[in-house]
């Protein structure tokens, strides 16, 4: 069978841009979420965001030019061009037609659409500038990668909300391991936008002064944005050539609960971290790590822990929501979730839940490595990526041998 | 992708075309405009669903042959095998306009609760698993004008790799003016309301579908039939080649309509996608003929 290892990593994010400003921000629990300054948040009960505040796409995009693409691509193409100097490609020696790109998204291009339905308003559809319209279409996203690098092989868009970027991770597994490609490039993009967060905050579902996922007192999620991108390479070409992973990808699994939009169910997702586990070849004692889907709200941080709890048979091991960092990336936040996954198994930590302070006594019982990051050997981490209308996917990665 | 897969079921749903109306070989299936779909699929739980969404539901409806208002799934029902894998460009375009424009015009409190998951690029494929509970993999692919050929690929590649026993892949675009701009200026014509569903099994009756995968020597999207000694014919698949996100699966539904009814016909070639974007095909041979010699 056909191995997958991960040799790349591209954060854009409100904690570090690049793979080592990233671990560094993960290992100091460094806070990125700060009152939102990309809109006006005036009438906003709520007004916290993870917004990627010092983002110059032009220092460090080589093809495309940032002005003829929108905040989101710019993210995508960026957090690629990051993962693939990360991982050191010999261009010259790949062939252009066997690299992918697969990226999830929420919203898309959210600021494009904004600025759509601002020129809406104040001129009618004749008002629309063709440049917006042009610019906001959702599979702009993987265009953008693909331009960027120079990649001729599939270029796909994939919008399974936000566990989209776990979706993506798992069909470009799917593609080298089938033979349809070589190198993948893969992981997700979103933007913070006024009216993502306003529909967020109209489900209650948006917290009130910090996101403090898995604590007692937690009331709710934050939105946020940036780029998380991989690079999967089929594990042959990646030895052949001397490259270092970071990790192997073992499998994943998603399935949908099919039961109701906004309420997650333990059961279906318990089924999922068990199939997770079987394609991996993994059992629940193996794996070191959850990097939980941890967004903060009360539904899904009691669901999520009940669901792993059924899943491990009551040994679960230490779990962390870096999304107490990063706020809700949306589309991009399960490839967040790989590239942290990544780097406690490459470097051996497990990064922590920061602004954490009471158990839960609903789930008493569960470790969210508090505060601090911890040393610790990392041989199997789960990430999980759950999402509206009950998606999840989840994916293992574990230490390349 | 070589081995083949089947595709078992399929419906086509152009509600803007006249009732009775037939292409060569093939005629859509019969539904009412997304805003009665009630008629169809009873009406609850339609309370603020999209028109692309009652569109998807009633493709899938049709393609399984369910009777009209045909009672619901009950929670015991899920087919946990079964994945949903929806493609559409334009999806909630209309909603995330509105939603986008009222809160910049009358703030946070202006939008709605019951809009917020519909502002959600997944509620589509996530309305269509839970309406019929389908609780396998559950995807949604935006990937412009290829992408209903991507959907196709994805649902054949779910089956290939065990994770699914069945795919429902469903392409959908709406008709409304906030769709209508967007595809006018992108396009220079605007789309069509349209909704397509094929099934994929990994064996069973129907039409087998070969393969999925990009092709680079073409010039514009087509559908060609291929009747062996009788040459090649085009397909018209009613769109007019503006399904957009859609157009990929529907070229796949009629497709395997056409090698089903038409004995004289060996196989389809699909081909869509654009310029800018890249071609992917997609080979649906008769269920006559044996597999691989199409």
């Amino acid at each position: 069978m056909t191995r997958v290892l991960i040799t790349g990593l591209g954060p854009v994010s409100s904690i570090g841009i690049g793979a080592a400003a990233f671990e560094s921000g993960l290992r100091a629990g460094h806070c990125g979420i700060r009152p939102i300054g990309s809109f006006d948040t005036t009438g906003f009960p709520r007004v916290l965001g993870g917004e990627v505040q010092v983002f110059d796409a032009g220092s460090i995009l080589s093809r495309i030019e940032p002005e003829e693409w929108g905040r989101s691509s710019q993210f995508a193409a960026a957090a690629a061009r990051l993962a693939a100097r990360d991982a050191g490609l010999q261009w010259e020696r790949i062939d252009p037609e066997r690299v992918s790109v697969v990226i999830g998204t929420t919203s898309g291009e959210a600021k494009v659409t904004e600025m759509f339905a601002q020129q809406l308003v104040g001129g009618g559809f004749e008002g629309v500038d063709p440049d917006i319209a042009r610019r906001l279409p959702a599979d702009r996203l993987s265009s953008a990668v693909s331009a960027e690098l120079d990649a001729h092989g599939e270029s796909m868009t994939i919008a399974t909300a936000c566990s989209a970027s776990n979706y993506a991770l798992g069909y470009a597994y799917d593609l080298i391991v089938s033979g349809e490609a070589d190198v993948v490039f893969s992981g997700g993009a979103d933007s913070v936008c006024r009216w993502a967060h306003a529909g967020f905050l109209r489900l209650g579902a948006v917290a009130e002064r910090t996101c403090s996922p898995f604590d007692r007192d937690r009331t709710g999620m934050v939105t946020a944005e940036g780029g998380s991108m991989l690079v999967l390479e089929k594990a042959e070409l990646a030895r052949a050539r001397g490259a270092v992973p970071y990790a192997e990808f073992l499998g994943y699994a998603s399935n949908c609960d099919a039961t109701h939009m906004v309420m997650p169910n333990a059961s279906s997702i318990a089924d999922c971290i068990s199939a997770a586990h079987e394609t991996a070849g993994v059992k629940t004692g193996d794996v070191d790590y959850v990097c939980a889907h941890g967004t903060g709200t009360p539904a899904n941080d009691v669901t999520e822990a009940q669901a792993l709890y059924e899943a491990f048979g009551g040994d679960v091991p230490p779990v962390s929501s870096i999304k107490s960092m990063l706020g809700h990336t949306m589309g991009a936040a399960s490839g967040f979730g790989a590239i942290a996954s990544a780097l406690a198994i490459a470097r051996g930590f497990l990064p922590p839940t920061i602004g954490w302070s009471t158990p839960d006594p609903e789930m008493a019982w569960l470790d969210p490595i508090p505060n601090r990051h911890r040393q610790a050997p990392v041989r199997v981490a789960q990430n999980n990526g759950f999402a509206f209308g009950g998606n999840n996917a989840i994916v293992m990665l574990g230490a390349a041998s | 992708m070589s081995r083949p897969v089947v595709l078992t079921r399929w419906a086509v749903c152009l509600p803007g075309l006249p009732p009775g109306t037939t292409f060569e070989g093939w005629a859509p299936d019969d539904v009412p405009p997304p805003e009665r779909a009630g008629e169809l699929l009873g009406r609850k739980g339609l309370l603020a669903k999209e028109p692309a969404t009652r569109l998807a539901l009633c493709a899938v409806h049709r393609a399984f042959g369910l009777p009209e208002r045909a009672p619901r799934r009950t929670a015991s029902d899920l087919s946990p095998d079964t994945a949903v894998v929806i493609s559409s460009n334009l999806g909630n375009i209309a909603t995330v306009a509105r939603l986008s424009t009222s809160v910049r015009e009358e703030g946070v409190r202006a939008a709605s609760p019951l809009d917020a998951p519909n502002a959600s690029g997944n509620v589509i494929a996530s309305t269509v698993a839970i309406w019929f509970r389908f609780g396998g993999p559950n995807l949604t692919v935006c990937s412009g004008h290829p992408s209903g050929l991507d959907a196709v690929g994805l649902g054949h590649m779910l089956l290939l790799s065990g994770r699914a026993r069945r795919v429902v892949v469903v392409g959908v675009e709406p008709r409304d003016a906030t769709a209508d701009a967007l595809l006018t200026d992108a396009t220079g014509e605007p789309g069509v309301a349209v909704a397509a569903c094929v099934v994929l099994e990994p064996e069973g009756v129907g039409a087998p579908l070969h393969e999925v995968a990009p092709v680079s020597n073409t010039e514009r999207p087509h559908v060609v039939a291929d009747r062996g000694d009788d040459g090649r014919s085009e397909l018209d698949t009613g769109s007019d080649g503006r399904g957009y996100g859609a157009e990929g699966v529907l070229q796949v539904a009629v497709a395997a309509a056409v090698v089903t009814d038409d004995p004289g016909v060996r196989s389809v070639t699909a081909v869509c996608g654009s310029r800018t974007e890249g071609f992917r095909s997609a080979l649906v041979g008769s269920p006559r003929v044996t597999l691989g010699a199409a």
